[in-house]
């Protein structure tokens, strides 16, 4: 784990975690993309490399694949360095690893994400819904979702009057 | 203090051999009871556990908390908040909106200290777009958001004395909170939803003689809050309650992931102000107020602290704010920033407030991923309160300080 240098320089080539190398760009920051298989490697490099609190986990509804971040910040050192891990799921078999055993705030927010987008984490202790009503059907932040309470909505137009009108 | 003094000259009095001493010690040893000797004694005492409903509406939920308690006698063996009674899915919403007609429905999120939201989101749009805010409006924000932190500190403590039955000083601090109110009002015609900052700088600047009422302001509370600090932290039995209750050490709340002052009062030093420093902050001389036993009375104490140190801002920015725009040049309504994402944050009154944002190259975000820092640190509530008491369970949500229209978002 060579994770510890890129807290001192400021570069493009920044080193690396767990084999993954580390790019910094330009409206993030510091990230690292892996595979879904790689995950736990990756977040138990990035914690033993310093990054020891966990900010969020979030998904996004790509065309093909739900998409992953895990934003982490290190304490350990002065500039409190952030860092994010990107990841992606194929659409037909949204499962990944649960990061609960590394960092124990994972685990609403993985919920949320199993809410709202309907990936599975494995090896979560509590995989339940959190905002919606347990017996909700369908994951609200899927691009496709559909209920009959919905009002068929496209939104305004820039001029400020609604299309729907 | 008399009281104090009061009842110690009552029990002098009491315990020379007055005829009411006499009559107390018959008394006492006519009710003396036979206590159990034995651990099977003890055991034939216990009574079963009792699940217990608390919330969502309750004075002390501060909002829409539903919480099952599961209790032994008095103390909480185990708390399991139900949350989502407040949720609107604002990240759906935005995928509908055009980037600046998304503004407004961040004032909603955390209601408390709305400008701070507007400003997480305004600044990560930014980032994406590349806009560059001219200086004068990068001041007001500082200005404008300090004395947000400000009130929201207030507010928090004035509720956090209710929480231990101090109901005299939340009067004080609504009153003083009321005043940065009037402010506000004067700058955007609103008190509690502001949509001031808007992206590429804030909506309308200050008006005549509005920064030298902000100045006169921050001096007179600047003395004031000495008084309120004796009223409530310096109060006898607001610190029996509060000291050594809902205690969280630095490991434990690294891992639950707290942030903002209830991470700061374990001792690890994380203010995004500070970390990751944006607008002009880092031309501002201020500390990042630590503490190190991590208990309720601790983070009572971290926010009173910084409202001193959010005073010191204000009184720099208003002394170093320059003349100019108050909005970045060629930022249309019809914003379409490159395809890209960003992340930007801030540090709210709560913790670290964070905006997610992917452009797909059209006027509409793609996501919105927000995330508040209430969430986060409700999640702590259940091993923060573990073991303690029911009442202290409660001064632990209290100091936690969560919105829950940033909770449920």
């Amino acid at each position: 784990m060579s994770g510890e240098h890129i807290l001192d320089t400021d570069g493009h080539d920044n080193g690396d975690i767990g084999g993954v190398k580390i790019v910094k760009e330009d409206g993030i920051g510091y990230s690292i993309t892996v595979n879904r298989e790689d995950l736990l490697t990756a977040a138990a490099g990035c914690k033993e490399a310093g990054f020891d609190l966990l900010i969020f986990v979030g998904g996004v509804d790509m065309p093909d694949t739900i998409k992953l971040v895990y934003r982490m910040v290190s304490t350990k050192k002065v500039n409190k360095l952030g860092m994010i891990i990107k990841t992606e799921v194929p659409k037909s078999d949204p499962v990944i690893d649960s990061v609960t055993s590394i960092w124990s705030s994972a685990n609403w927010h993985e919920r949320e994400t199993y809410d709202l987008l309907g990936v599975k984490f494995k090896g979560h202790p509590n995989l339940t819904r959190i905002f919606m009503p347990d017996d909700w059907v369908g994951h609200p932040l899927r691009k496709d979702y559909k209920d009959d309470r919905m009002i068929p909505f496209e939104g305004f137009t820039t001029n400020g009057s609604d299309k729907n009108e | 203090m008399d009281l104090i003094k009061m009842s110690r000259v009552k029990e002098q009095r009491v315990s020379k051999k007055t005829p009411i001493k006499q009559d107390l010690d018959k008394l006492e040893q006519s009710l003396e009871l036979e206590l159990p000797e034995t651990d099977k004694e003890i055991d034939s005492l216990r009574t079963e556990e009792l699940i217990v409903n608390f919330g969502p509406q309750h004075p002390s939920t501060h909002g829409v908390l539903r919480a099952v308690f599961t209790l032994d006698g008095e103390i909480v063996r185990k708390i399991e908040p139900h949350i989502g009674y407040l949720h609107r899915c604002f990240e759906k919403i935005a995928e509908k909106r055009t980037y600046a007609q998304f503004v407004p429905f961040t004032d909603r999120m955390d209601y408390i200290s709305a400008v701070l939201n507007n400003w997480a989101y305004s600044l990560t749009v930014e980032k994406l777009a590349g806009i560059k805010v001219p200086e004068r409006a990068e001041y007001i924000r500082v200005i404008i958001g300090e004395l947000q932190r400000i009130a929201a500190h207030l507010f928090s403590l004035g509720t956090m004395g209710v929480e231990a039955g101090a109901l005299t000083p939340f009067l004080y601090f609504i009153d003083e909170r009321e005043k940065i109110l009037w402010l506000f009002e004067r700058v955007c015609g609103a008190r509690l939803t502001y949509n001031y900052i808007n992206i590429g700088g804030v909506r309308a600047d200050v008006p005549e003689g509005w920064l030298e009422d902000a100045l006169s302001f921050v001096h007179h509370l600047k003395k004031s809050i000495i008084d309120y600090d004796k009223l409530l932290i310096g109060n006898y039995i607001f610190k029996k309650r509060m000291v050594d209750t809902g205690k969280f050490s630095a490991v434990e709340a690294l891992d639950w992931g707290l942030t903002g002052p209830p991470l700061r009062s374990t001792g690890v030093a994380y203010d995004v102000r500070r970390s990751d420093p944006y607008s002009v902050y880092p031309r501002m001389d201020f500390d990042v107020v630590v503490r190190y036993n991590g208990d309720n009375y601790d983070r009572v104490i971290i926010r009173s602290e910084e409202i001193k140190q959010s005073i010191r801002i204000v009184e720099q920015a208003i002394e170093q704010i320059p003349d100019g725009p108050i909005m970045a040049e060629g930022v249309s309504r019809e914003l379409v920033p490159p395809i890209g994402d960003a992340y930007g944050h801030v540090e709210s009154a709560r913790g670290d407030l964070g905006y997610y944002i992917i452009s797909d190259g059209t006027p509409k975000p793609y996501r919105v991923k927000i995330h508040g820092p209430s969430f986060g640190n409700l999640q702590a509530l259940p091993a923060m309160a573990k073991d303690s008491y029911i009442a202290d369970a409660i001064l632990t949500i209290g100091t936690l300080d969560t919105v829950f229209g940033e909770v449920d978002r």
